[in-house]
């Protein structure tokens, strides 16, 4: 199966139930993902060739995916989501009919807007008001995801529930575990040494929430300020809102006017307790920050041992299987007190962009 | 000496990719691709520097610590698993990785320190499972921080093959 217009012309015309024209020019991949592929198709319907209509498909890299979550718990959370007021892509439908396609893939709506938010990362103070603007949108959808009844909306027929707030980070890490123990290709000493501190020294949640887990800069999609779409689910979790605090992508700046800090994880932490009523401490942001190194780690094996098998795959992959493999032990390393930490100029060029 | 070395070669790639083709690309997507390229490029050149030496340290390293191991669930063989993990820790010592005859390349010395880890993440997952009945024991603190300290060290070894290949070179995608 390939995105050639020939090929989604007769997929699309067959799914739709009438006939479509796709042209080159009109098939776009999604060039910067990690974890999976996602391309970009626009299509018209012969009997309305004037309207241009959007749609993205989803599927696994053909080497495997990055990510250690199945494509169809991503379909899933899609539909889930689809189903509450958190603004979501609306997930269309789910393909694996071998006569189609060699690899599953599932479509959603393609929503118009952006994960760049002009001059978000821009240093000059007068972007300071956008900035916390932007955080407290952010924030906003945040404490909407947790306070949903995960429980009702059944994602834990997906994702693995704690029983109790005490078990929250058991849970997780446990999770991580039992899926490194599925993917692994080699053998990461470290990985347990990690999850043992990390049990030790878990934090007790204020309650058992939905976590978004990748959220931030460059996962969610706007139109001018507001959030339309959240996007990249692939790392949900059921557990502490914290997780998506540590998660996040720089949608919680350090802002400081004439020698004051007016905006920084604090005042963040506040807001969103104003919304959601849910208090989460820094410490436990911090003790999340730790757990996503661990989850690093698995990411990082995921996507070399998928390079191994197929070198043909992505160079992206060989990127996550090298450096940010690496990043994800030193980092896990230091944050149980094996190796001393890094500076904060070795992470600055990480989520920079060409 | 054999000129160009493999590392020239790499290098020479590298410097072509950067000022060569990179000047004239157009476009997001190939661009990304090409820098992430340049970085894989650079890593791979400290690689093959460097990459044997250090794994020619860390299986010294990994055999002394299996050692250690075996040697302190000898004291306490008795407990569930303990006799499993140290006929597996013996057997894999006295494997035999490449005949003497055969050059140790990467590949093949890769295959053995990953023996050995292999070994040492089983090892270390025996001795978790029996941290509730020994944790306060001299013996047990040592042998879990003996595993420690040889974590520190191969971080620390491996930060010299990613970081100089990285850092400093521009963004990532």
């Amino acid at each position: 199966m390939e995105f050639t217009p020939a090929w989604l012309e007769r997929y699309l015309s067959h799914r739709l139930g009438s006939a479509v024209i796709v042209k080159e020019e009109d098939i776009t991949r999604f060039p910067r993902g990690s974890s999976r592929e996602t391309w970009f198709i626009n299509y018209r319907s012969k009997d309305d060739i004037e309207a241009l209509k959007s749609i993205v498909f989803r599927l696994d890299f053909r080497g495997g995916s990055t990510d250690p979550s199945s494509l169809d718990q991503e379909y899933f959370m899609y539909e889930r989501l689809g189903q509450t007021d958190v603004p979501v892509a609306k997930a269309l439908w789910w393909e694996d009919d071998p006569s189609w396609t060699d690899r599953p893939f599932y479509t959603r709506e393609h929503v118009e807007g952006s994960w760049d938010v002009p001059h978000y990362q821009d240093p000059d103070p007068a972007y300071d008001e956008m900035r916390i603007a932007i955080s407290k949108e952010h924030l906003s959808k945040l404490a909407l995801i947790h306070q949903l009844d995960w429980k009702a909306l059944g994602f834990d027929k997906y994702l693995p529930a704690p029983t109790s707030v005490e078990d929250c980070a058991k849970v997780f890490v446990e999770s991580l575990m039992s899926m490194m123990e599925d993917i692994r290709t080699s053998a990461i000493p470290l990985f347990l040494e990690a999850g043992e501190w990390l049990i030790d020294n878990a934090p007790i949640a204020p309650r058992i929430s939905l976590c978004k887990g990748t959220n931030g800069l460059g996962e969610e999609i706007f139109r001018g300020q507001k959030i339309v779409a959240m996007s990249d689910w692939e790392e949900a979790s059921i557990g502490h809102p914290a997780a998506d605090f540590a998660f996040m992508q720089d949608f919680v700046p350090e802002i400081e006017h004439d020698g004051q800090k007016i905006w920084g994880l604090e005042h963040a932490l506040d807001y969103y307790y104003s919304l959601s009523g849910i208090r989460i401490t820094p410490e436990a942001v911090a003790y999340y920050h730790k757990l996503r190194s661990l989850k690093t780690i698995l990411f990082g094996q995921k996507a070399g041992g998928a390079i191994h098998a197929n070198f043909d795959g992505p160079i992206r992959q060989t990127w996550t299987g090298t450096e940010v493999l690496h990043i994800g032990k030193y980092v896990t390393a230091s944050a149980i007190g094996i190796v001393p930490p890094h500076s904060g100029d070795r992470f600055s060029e990480l989520n920079q962009l060409v | 000496m054999i000129v160009p070395t493999v590392t020239d070669v790499l290098k020479n790639i590298e410097y072509t990719l950067e000022n060569v083709v990179k000047p004239t690309i157009v476009g997001t997507p190939i661009h990304t691709t090409v820098q992430t390229m340049g970085h894989l490029l650079r890593h791979a050149t400290l690689r093959v520097e460097n990459e044997g030496q250090m794994l020619m340290d860390d299986g010294k390293r990994l055999r002394s610590l299996l050692a250690s191991i075996h040697d302190y669930l000898t004291s306490v063989s008795s407990e569930p698993g303990c006799q499993t993990c140290m006929d597996s820790i013996s057997s894999t010592l006295a494997q035999n990785f490449r005949d003497a005859d055969t050059y140790p390349t990467l590949i093949s010395m890769g295959q053995e320190v990953g023996s050995l880890r292999e070994a040492l993440y089983n090892a270390l997952k025996q001795l978790q499972a029996m941290r509730n009945t020994h944790r306060e024991e001299k013996a047990y603190i040592a042998i879990r921080q003996e595993i420690r300290d040889y974590l520190a060290l191969q971080i620390l070894d491996e930060s010299a093959l990613v970081d100089p290949a990285f850092v400093g070179y521009g963004p990532r995608r």
